[in-house]
């Protein structure tokens, strides 16, 4: 607990604390609980995006290819299925009995056309041969060698590319040439009754075709042949003959009626399935599954203008074995394309907008036509021919080569498996999520691709997560408002609760924090609260301490500088404000303050020191408290009107000690000036009691007349003295310069001085140490207004009391001796009858000088003539000078004993006085003082002389002894450096000049320097 | 009525009058100072790795022949198309190869529904053929005048393989797994033929269609059956993607027998880790091990045309080179198909622990049976199957 803490009131420092709080508090809750909120909000909104993307990417990716899977198993079920369909039917067909009619009797027909025609009456000559090529070939130049042409196929000429014998010319210029069907229809028509009627032809050449075996077995086998096609959607259907010869096709296209091995049929898939089924199939009885039926992949067919088509074949066995010809299976890429693109239904499959499926083959080229042919690079597309041979739209069936990881993968020798899943970029450059597999078509080695954008496979993903993106967005407003809300509710208490503890600091102890709610912010007020109650409560008992403590109490730090918060009393002591002073600055005079302090250098050196020690922790508190300098420290209180009392003031020191350490001092003050003044009244009223039974004592030894006599002396030479101050016009007389007026009370005051020394001196005779310690305190003060530079009237106040004080001690004296002479009378005792000279005194007065002085001295009186009893009015001025010149002689003229002894003199001073009568004229009275002391110093007196203004240091030697000797009387001219009880004032052998002066005696003065000094005096006698 | 019963008159006439159509030439001159040399096999597709590999065995030696003066000073030729293991392309190839190209003799044909789909167009062409890659018994029974077998038959390999099966690990389960072709057929019928001589049916029995290359519907029925053995007669994609499938299903204690044709080499690269164990029995020696003359040569002539990575499949197709130019020689300079036919049925090739051997009586050159084992990624030749390496 911090004393300072418990005393901080109304003070700066603890609002700057509180500053710099809200300086380093930074970001207030609020912000806090909404920078928290917000941050928070964001990393689980992104979180939860992220995460939802991920997971939802997984998980769509997961469920898209697992759709893909099952799409991708049904499909390459429904194409395998297709194909197995096809082999099972060709292989079937080519089993039928009717079919080895058909293929025997339209072969056999075809080998005999030019006969029947013959004999049924028409003769096939070059001229009508030349006629039917003629009409052939404009059709062939501009159907199919154009289109293939335009394909970039080599044709050559019609005659190189068509190649058609005379048969195979008569029968398409029948069936297909002159038929009136249109283009692609041109199996209609074909039935002998409508050859018959066909006007297109020739009428005896119709006439004698119809009659042909070939036209009646084709009326009798296209029916079948038709029932057979239409009711397998079969793209066409072909009987080749065991010479090669094409005996039938259900569609009548440009290869009808052609042989496999002349012209364009030689490079043909037709010529190879033919081939192929002739010698590779299996023969009848012997079939294995795999090996029955003969199958090419998708080519480039001319004979259907270069578009792609795709070949099964079935040999046709006559019962031994022996081959009649082959039935072919002609199928149009849109036989699997239809089932590839699901008739166009692709979002019902799951393949949305931008999915598709497709089939490629070994040289990745595809088989089936893609959803996307329009966006499909120009090098992945080929033209495509209607079926009567006009340009139709770019196909990608055939087109370029793909070039994407699922095709790559499918056909990939680097992996084992050639079937997946793979994120691609496709051959329109979106990346794409597909499935990939090879069918395992018997024959066909195509591959299945299944595949969508990723775009679009992810698009419930990123919805979702612009779903939980803007959904999370709006929580997290929602959030941040409520946090701004919950944090002013809930910061609110803490911004009172800190604007309370502002106020408490800047002093407003009675501040409270409101108590809004029941939590811990609550609680915490509600502690807070009574945490102020309780510093308030201790606050108020300091307060009380410190302001009903009679101690000045005050707390200073390490630097002596005051803090605040001291008792009440202290102020009154030092009459001001105290706080903020530098402590040493209590001691030294404050211009502004009522109240000097008295103390010198020394004692606050000392203070430094000791409070300094006092700070050292090494030190022992009450080892030092000891040594405090200031127990005792006097103060000058200036009252108005100028009335000046002294105060004490006694200071203390204690240590505040927090952690070991000294962080501050506490200072108690104490005004001791009522026990100083107490002590000192008591020991003066003490002094004075003593000095009393001092002066009963003192007074005892003398003879009452003697005493009487003193006191009547004293009391008239203090009576005059009084006068002369009160004659004395103290202020300025009219036309009196100030040094005038000094030097007036100046001679006033050596007056008074010499009355006061001659009382002393008479005092010390009759050793009356109570007189003559007054006498000399008196003395004392006029010593102290002497040494002051100008004289002035309110100096001599001291001075009046003081004499005023020994007249009342003398009268009181006098009181006392008269009663003491009353009982003498009753007594009947004289105490005045003693063997005692008037002499007797100046014995015992020079003992004890000499022994004050550390002197030892014999007096050797010789009194002769009956002078020992001096007569009246002689007794007193003699009795006065004698005391002073023995006074003189012990002080100044006995040396120490061990002066005397390294003089070779007896340590005991000797000290002669004389006093008889002049013989010669008994009308004189000799009296003289002589010490065998180290005589007069006229070198001292010299020097003394020049140091006290008397003379120059060139004039002083030309004077002569008389001279120097005159010095000795002059008033306050002493060789002595300080004056002491006895003597060194100078006043005293001035005194005895004045006397002799006025009793109208001579005064000489002898001495041999460290031998003797003798003074005599010559006084008349009247 | 009257008319159809013609028709059914017309096709027994027409039938009994017209004999079969004849579309190939016949003839085979030699033009120039060269022999054409023509073959058809895979290149490229599923099994285009065998093709590479018999063909490179070819070159190799035709390589070699050439630098060393041809034979009789005629230059050998080899022209060569990819049939991508369809027999409607082998035909084609065949008849290209026969009629435009006018090649003398057919070499190195791979494949049973391919090489059986050109029995007829030799016969019809009148033309060797020399070393067709397959063990099916339709080119030895009954014999081909016209074509020299120079590996040992399916019946031969299957036999090996179900005898050491039974002897060496008593192997009773035995299940096949094959080819839904000709290829197949022949592989069933020589190892129903080898367990029928045991009293023992197959357990069960998996397709795959030619050129595949999956074989999980097959696994399905094999694994069904429980087998301790699978004899699998099929390429090595699907053998890979069944072995490996087994596995990946719990048949780990089952023993996989392949036939030479699946294509050592690519078997083991495609099985990789779980190859180690797997069976193959081969027709030809060790191509890494070069003690024999023939794999010795062999060895130093594909180091020639800088092909260092010896295969089964490329041994055989420079065996089947050798047999022929040694047919060629020994025919001498007069030339002929009859000259040819009359050399080889003579002929007799002997490498020591290996050899060749025709007679007018057998095309059927050799019938030796190597047995191999595949460890730490290799075919290393066995002698019999060790039980400790089938932990059972």
């Amino acid at each position: 607990m911090s004393a300072r803490g418990e005393m901080g009131t109304h003070t700066e420092a603890p609002k700057r604390e509180s500053d710099e709080l809200l300086g380093s508090r930074g970001l207030t809750i609020r912000s806090k609980l909404l920078l928290f909120t917000t941050g928070i909000g964001f990393l689980i909104l992104a979180a939860l995006a992220i995460t939802a993307f991920f997971l939802s990417a997984i998980a769509l990716r997961k469920a898209r290819l697992d759709g893909f899977q099952s799409l991708r198993t049904s499909l390459s079920q429904a194409i395998n299925t297709l194909f197995a369909e096809q082999r099972r039917d060709v292989t079937a067909q080519a089993e039928l009995q009717t079919v080895r009619y058909a293929v025997t009797e339209l072969s056999s027909g075809y080998e005999h056309l030019i006969e029947d025609l013959d004999a049924a009456g028409f003769k096939v000559d070059p001229a009508f041969l030349s006629e039917v090529r003629q009409s052939l070939r404009d059709a062939y130049e501009r159907g199919p060698m154009s289109d293939l042409r335009s394909l970039g196929e080599t044709v050559g000429s019609f005659d190189e590319f068509s190649d058609l014998s005379p048969v195979a010319a008569i029968l398409q210029y029948v069936y297909i040439l002159k038929n009136p069907a249109s283009p692609g229809l041109k199996f209609q028509k074909n039935s002998v009754l409508d050859i018959s009627k066909n006007a297109n032809l020739p009428v005896d050449f119709r006439n004698a075709f119809s009659k042909t075996m070939f036209a009646r077995a084709m009326d009798r086998y296209h029916g079948l042949f038709e029932t057979v096609v239409r009711r397998n959607s079969y793209f066409d259907l072909m009987l080749i003959d065991d010479l090669g010869n094409v005996v039938y096709t259900f569609e009548k296209s440009w290869d009808f009626g052609t042989n496999v091995f002349t012209g364009w049929r030689s490079h043909s898939a037709l010529k190879k399935v033919f081939m192929g089924a002739w010698y590779g199939s299996s023969p009848s009885g012997d079939r294995t599954s795999g090996d029955d039926v003969v199958i090419t992949d998708l080519e480039r067919y001319p004979g259907a203008y270069g578009s792609p088509m795709l070949f099964l074949s079935c040999p046709i066995n006559n019962r031994l074995g022996g081959r009649l010809g082959v039935v072919v299976h002609k199928i149009a890429s849109s036989t699997f394309t239809d089932l590839v693109t699901f008739q166009g239904r692709w979002a019902a499959v799951g393949l949305g907008e931008t999915g598709e499926a497709y089939i490629v083959g070994p040289d990745l080229k595809m088989r089936t036509e893609s959803r996307f042919v329009k966006e499909m690079p120009a090098k992945m597309k080929s033209l495509s021919f209607e079926p009567d041979g006009s340009p139709g739209p770019l196909t990608t069936v055939l087109g370029g080569p793909l070039h994407n990881k699922a095709v790559e993968n499918i056909y990939s020798d680097q992996v084992l498996s050639n079937e997946g899943e793979v994120t691609f970029f496709d051959d329109i450059g979106r990346e794409s999520l597909g499935v990939y597999e090879q069918l395992g078509t018997a024959g066909l080695d195509w591959g299945l691709v299944i595949t969508i954008s990723t775009d679009e496979a992810f698009a419930p993903a990123v919805h979702l997560t612009r779903l939980i993106a803007f959904g999370g967005f709006v929580i997290l407003i929602v959030a941040i408002l409520a946090a701004l809300a919950f944090g002013h509710l809930l910061s609110r208490p803490i911004v009172q609760l800190v604007n309370t503890a502002e106020r408490i600091g800047s002093g407003d102890l009675a501040a409270r924090a409101p108590i809004s709610s029941k939590d811990e912010i609550g609680f915490l007020a509600e502690r807070f609260n009574y945490m102020i109650d309780q510093v308030e409560e201790r606050n108020r008992h300091v307060h009380k301490i410190l302001e009903t403590v009679n101690e000045g109490l005050f707390l200073m730090g390490p630097d002596f500088i005051i803090q605040p918060g001291y008792s009440k009393i202290t102020q009154e002591i030092f009459q001001r404000k105290i706080d903020g002073i530098f402590f040493l600055d209590l001691l030294r005079p404050a211009p502004d303050s009522g109240l000097q302090p008295v103390i010198n250098e020394e004692t606050l050196v000392a203070t430094q020191h000791y409070l300094e020690l006092l700070l050292n922790p090494r030190i022992k508190e009450k080892l030092i408290q000891q040594t405090n300098p200031l127990g005792e420290i006097e103060y000058k209180e200036l009252r108005p009107k100028g009335a000046q009392y002294s105060k004490f003031l006694e200071f203390k020191f204690n240590r505040v000690v927090e952690g070991g350490r000294t962080t501050q001092i506490m200072v108690t003050v104490l005004d001791s000036t009522s026990r100083i003044a107490l002590t000192r009244k008591i020991t003066e009223n003490e002094t004075k009691a003593k000095s009393q039974i001092e002066m009963l004592f003192g007074i005892m030894h003398l003879d009452p007349p003697i005493l009487a006599e003193f006191l009547n002396h004293a009391k008239s030479e203090v009576t005059v003295m009084l006068d002369l101050l009160e004659a004395e016009q103290f202020g300025s007389h009219a036309g009196e310069s100030s040094a005038e007026r000094s030097d007036r009370y100046l001679r006033l005051l050596q007056k008074i001085s010499r009355s006061i020394h001659l009382i002393k001196g008479n005092a010390a005779m009759l050793r009356l140490s109570y007189f003559e310690d007054l006498a000399n305190r008196l003395e004392e003060k006029i010593a102290t207004v002497r040494g002051g530079s100008a004289l002035s009237g309110e100096q001599f106040l001291p001075i009046t009391t003081g004499l005023a004080s020994l007249l009342d001690q003398i009268g009181m004296t006098h009181d006392l001796i008269g009663r003491l002479l009353s009982m003498q009378t009753v007594f009947g005792k004289d105490a005045g009858e003693g063997a005692q000279t008037d002499f007797a005194p100046l014995v015992e007065l020079a003992g004890e000088i000499a022994q004050r002085n550390g002197k030892q001295v014999r007096v050797d009186l010789q009194i002769k003539d009956g002078l020992a009893r001096l007569p009246n009015p002689l007794r007193e001025p003699i009795q006065m000078m004698m005391t002073q010149l023995v006074r003189n002689a012990v002080l100044h003229g006995i040396e120490s004993p061990s002066e005397r002894l390294a003089e070779r003199k007896h340590p005991v001073g000797e000290i002669q006085i004389y006093a008889y009568r002049l013989t010669e004229n008994e009308r004189k009275i000799i009296l003289a003082v002589r010490d065998d002391g180290r005589g007069i110093n006229y070198q001292l007196l010299r020097r003394r002389a020049v140091q006290l203004g008397y003379a120059s240091v060139n004039s002083i030697e030309a004077w002569t002894q008389q001279q120097l000797n005159n010095l000795l009387f002059e008033t306050g001219f002493t060789t002595m450096d300080r004056p002491t009880m006895d003597g060194g004032r100078g006043v005293g052998l001035d005194a005895v000049r004045d006397l002799t002066a006025k009793m109208g005696g001579v005064l000489n003065v002898s001495s041999k320097q460290g031998q003797f000094c003798e003074f005599r005096l010559e006084i008349p006698v009247a | 009525m009257g008319l159809r019963l013609i028709g059914v008159l017309a096709v027994l006439t027409l039938s009994g009058e017209r004999a079969d159509a004849q579309f190939l030439s016949h003839d085979h001159p030699l033009s120039g100072g060269e022999i054409k040399i023509g073959m058809s096999n895979a290149q490229t597709g599923r099994i285009g790795l065998l093709g590479i590999e018999v063909r490179r065995g070819c070159e190799a030696y035709f390589t070699r022949v050439n630098k060393e003066g041809g034979v009789a000073g005629r230059r050998l030729v080899l022209v060569d198309y990819d049939d991508h293991y369809e027999p409607v392309e082998t035909v084609s190839n065949a008849e290209c190869l026969i009629d435009r190209d006018k090649v003398f003799a057919l070499l190195d044909f791979l494949g049973t529904p391919t090489c059986r789909a050109i029995i007829p167009m030799v016969n019809e062409a009148n033309i060797v053929l020399v070393g067709p890659i397959s063990g099916a018994a339709i080119f030895r029974q009954p014999m081909q005048r016209l074509i020299f077998n120079t590996r040992a038959s399916y019946g031969e390999e299957a036999e090996t393989l179900v005898s050491h099966l039974l002897a060496d690990l008593g192997c009773k389960r035995i299940a096949l797994f094959r080819q839904d072709d000709s290829f197949g057929d022949a592989g069933r019928v020589a190892v129903v033929e080898a367990l029928r001589r045991r009293g023992l049916v197959l357990v069960g029995e998996g397709e795959y269609v030619r050129n595949s290359v999956k074989a999980s519907e097959a696994l399905y029925h094999i694994a069904k059956a429980k087998p301790d053995a699978v004899i699998l007669f099929g390429s090595y994609k699907p053998c890979a993607d069944l072995i490996r499938g087994a596995k990946q299903i719990g048949l780990k204690n089952t023993v996989f027998c392949n036939v030479s044709i699946v294509g050592t080499e690519p078997l083991i690269k495609y099985l990789a880790e779980d190859g180690e164990g797997v069976i193959i029995s081969q027709v030809v020696p060790s191509p890494y091990d070069d003690s024999s003359p023939l794999v010795h040569e062999y060895q130093a002539d594909m180091r020639f045309i800088g092909i260092t990575d010896y295969t089964y499949m490329g041994l055989e197709g420079y065996l089947n080179s050798r047999v022929l130019v040694d047919g060629l020689r020994r025919a001498g300079q007069g030339l002929t198909e009859d000259s040819l036919v009359n050399a080889l049925e003579h002929l007799t090739v002997d490498f020591k622990s290996f050899g060749i051997h025709f007679s007018p009586e057998t095309r059927q050159g050799t019938h030796q049976v190597f047995l191999t084992k595949i460890e730490h990624g290799r075919a290393k030749p066995i002698e019999k199957l060790n039980p400790a390496d089938f932990a059972r």
